[in-house]
């Protein structure tokens, strides 16, 4: 069989992409370890993304990528197709997130690393617009930190990544009901601390 | 329009999303194989953990099929088999099927009731006035110590003497069965074939080491007294009780053997059987057996009693096996020593001078034992100076 040298990149519930992702699943559990790094290959621009906006600006992400690779590589053995891959890896990838997060929490939250950090990300303007991007986008993961990790995570994948709320409580494991409604509190949360941001309210006054 | 207030919000995570990680081909690929290598590992791991879950729960299954089938309830498969020693030392093979009690497992009286099934009884030498008994619902068998089979259902008992002797009453009517003879063969199923090759091996276990324990004197015969294994309990001719059998043995297949009851020698030689092999060759097989087993400990045990049992330099490999077993699998340093006390095999001149001395100072390493581990040292760096552990040692010896 052949498949197609150029893939697609991954999102979610978009049969097209399923189906071949599936059929690369078929082939691991036939136990063909070919596949197994094709299957990986295809999955980690997604997990490094979904690592990257919640984890944000952090120096130890690329660690909680391998984490989280590593952890699909072992779920896919026992993988049953009864999801989709691309939802498992996510699932897997916003656990790894999680506990990266919770154990490096007293390193996060000083906005000026944060942006530092976030050097090294593509950003597609001009460099002193993306000097500002940078800083801005540092100032929010430094009041994401404030937020719950379940209100984050909602708010991360649901504005974002760009989710429904239906898929993201499919990938957090909880009801869409609970999940709008953490995404709500976030919302409503982050916009009070925004509003209280000197660097970020200038900014504010500007859009008025 | 006035800006909403969470344009603002929305307006920096659209920037957020338009942050793209950077990936490097080279680092990605190395990445995704170490990905593929832990997701791997954790996978087998994990795999480990469930199969020694599923093992565990196995042997707890097992467990309660045998108490189960101990107390007479349902039973494993019929071609099963399933074994038992009672505390009086008696061992009992039952079919997957066979349904039994012990209704007394006193050392005088012992008595097991089958109501179906068979069974194969191995019976520990038993004291005078003792007696060991099976009662089946067309039968009662008495026994004096031997390797017979029982099996019963509803068309009758049959039984099976592999060695020793057996009586079986049967509607009033008493049959004494000697070694290879049978009662009821036509009730007789597959079940007792399941048993025959366990009774044979037990019967030829238990004349080839009563055989083996019997004093000689050096090209002399001697003569054994040996009383039969005689039914008790069971109305019998007065003058078929106390029966001897004499035989003449020769001495270059006898070894020595120290009686304490001249009276009971037959019981002896039966108790014998219950002992480990006697011969230190078999002894040897069997502790190579245990070891490759995992039974360290038997083995270390049973390298030892071969080492006792030989002389010279014949006890040195087994003596240095049980050595080695003690100190570098079961940890016993205390033990080490002691074998190598009692077989001196680090002695000047043994073949295992060097490895032996090697022990030794491990084993007084580990005891803390600082001048004897100096002494030791000393030596082993004096009369070896290019040996494998001499750095070792050195450390070791006193300081200059």
């Amino acid at each position: 069989m052949r498949y197609p040298e150029q893939w697609i990149r991954l999102s979610p519930l978009v049969d097209t992409e399923r189906v071949e992702l599936e059929e690369l699943a078929a082939r691991l559990r036939a136990r063909d370890g070919i596949w197994m790094e094709r299957v990986l290959r295809e999955l980690l621009p997604l997990v490094r993304r979904v690592v990257h906006r919640l984890l944000g600006p952090h120096r130890d992400r690329e660690d909680a990528v391998q984490d989280a690779m590593a952890a699909i590589a072992a779920a896919l053995y026992r993988f049953e197709g009864r999801s989709s891959i691309s939802t498992l890896a996510q699932r897997i990838t916003v656990r790894v997130a999680s506990r990266h997060y919770a154990r490096h929490r007293a390193e996060f939250g000083d906005p000026d690393l944060d942006a530092r950090a976030l050097a090294e990300d593509e950003c597609g303007s001009c460099p002193e617009r993306a000097a500002s991007v940078r800083q801005r986008v540092a100032r929010l993961y430094h009041h994401l930190e404030s937020l719950s990790e379940a209100r984050r995570t909602a708010f991360v994948l649901c504005v974002i990544e760009e989710m429904s709320p239906t898929e993201a409580a499919l990938i957090v494991g909880c009801s869409a009901v609970a999940l709008r409604s953490r995404l709500f509190e976030a919302r409503r949360e982050l916009d009070e601390r925004l509003k209280r941001d000197p660097v970020l309210s200038c900014q504010r006054e500007r859009l008025r | 329009m006035k800006p909403s207030e969470f344009d603002l919000l929305d307006e920096i995570a659209r920037e957020a999303r338009m942050l793209e990680p950077v990936s490097r081909a080279h680092d990605d690929d190395a990445l995704i194989a170490h990905a593929a290598l832990a997701g791997r590992a954790r996978h087998e791991a994990a795999a480990s953990r469930r199969r020694a879950v599923i093992a565990c729960c196995t042997v707890l299954g097992v467990a309660a099929c045998v108490a189960l089938l101990w107390k007479g309830q349902e039973a494993p498969a019929p071609d099963a088999i399933v074994e038992l020693t009672l505390p009086t030392g008696d061992r009992l093979s039952a079919t997957g099927d066979a349904r039994f009690d012990v209704i007394s497992s006193e050392t005088a009286r012992r008595v097991v009731r089958l109501t179906q099934g068979a069974m194969l009884f191995d019976v520990a030498p038993l004291r005078p006035g003792s007696h060991f008994e099976v009662e089946t619902p067309t039968a009662r068998i008495r026994v004096r110590g031997t390797v017979f089979s029982v099996e019963t259902s509803d068309r009758g008992t049959a039984v099976s003497t592999y060695e020793g002797r057996v009586e079986v009453c049967v509607n009033g009517t008493s049959h004494v069965l000697d070694a290879g003879a049978s009662h009821g063969a036509e009730v007789a199923s597959e079940r007792l074939g399941l048993l025959e090759s366990r009774g044979r091996a037990a019967a030829t276990r238990r004349v080839r080491v009563s055989s083996a324990a019997i004093s000689p004197g050096e090209g002399e015969s001697i003569i054994v007294s040996r009383s039969e294994p005689r039914a008790v309990g069971h109305e019998l001719p007065a003058e078929s009780r106390g029966a001897s059998v004499t035989e003449r043995r020769d001495g270059a297949r006898a070894r020595p053997r120290q009686s304490q009851n001249a009276t009971e020698p037959a019981d002896e030689g039966l108790a014998v059987a219950r002992e480990p092999s006697v011969d230190p060759a078999a002894r040897i097989l069997e502790a190579d057996a245990l070891r490759a087993s995992g039974q360290l400990s038997e083995a270390a045990d049973a390298y030892e009693d071969a080492a006792r049992r030989l002389s010279g330099p014949m006890a040195y490999a087994p003596a240095f096996l049980a050595a080695e077993l003690r100190l570098e699998h079961l940890r016993d340093a205390a033990g080490t020593l002691r074998v190598l006390d009692e077989t001196r095999i680090d002695q000047r001149g043994s073949p295992f001078r060097e490895r032996g001395l090697v022990l030794r100072a491990e084993a007084l390493d580990r005891l803390g034992r600082a001048a004897e581990l100096q002494d030791v040292a000393e030596q082993y760096v004096a009369e070896m100076p290019d040996g494998p552990r001499r750095d070792w040692m050195r450390a070791r010896m006193r300081p200059e």
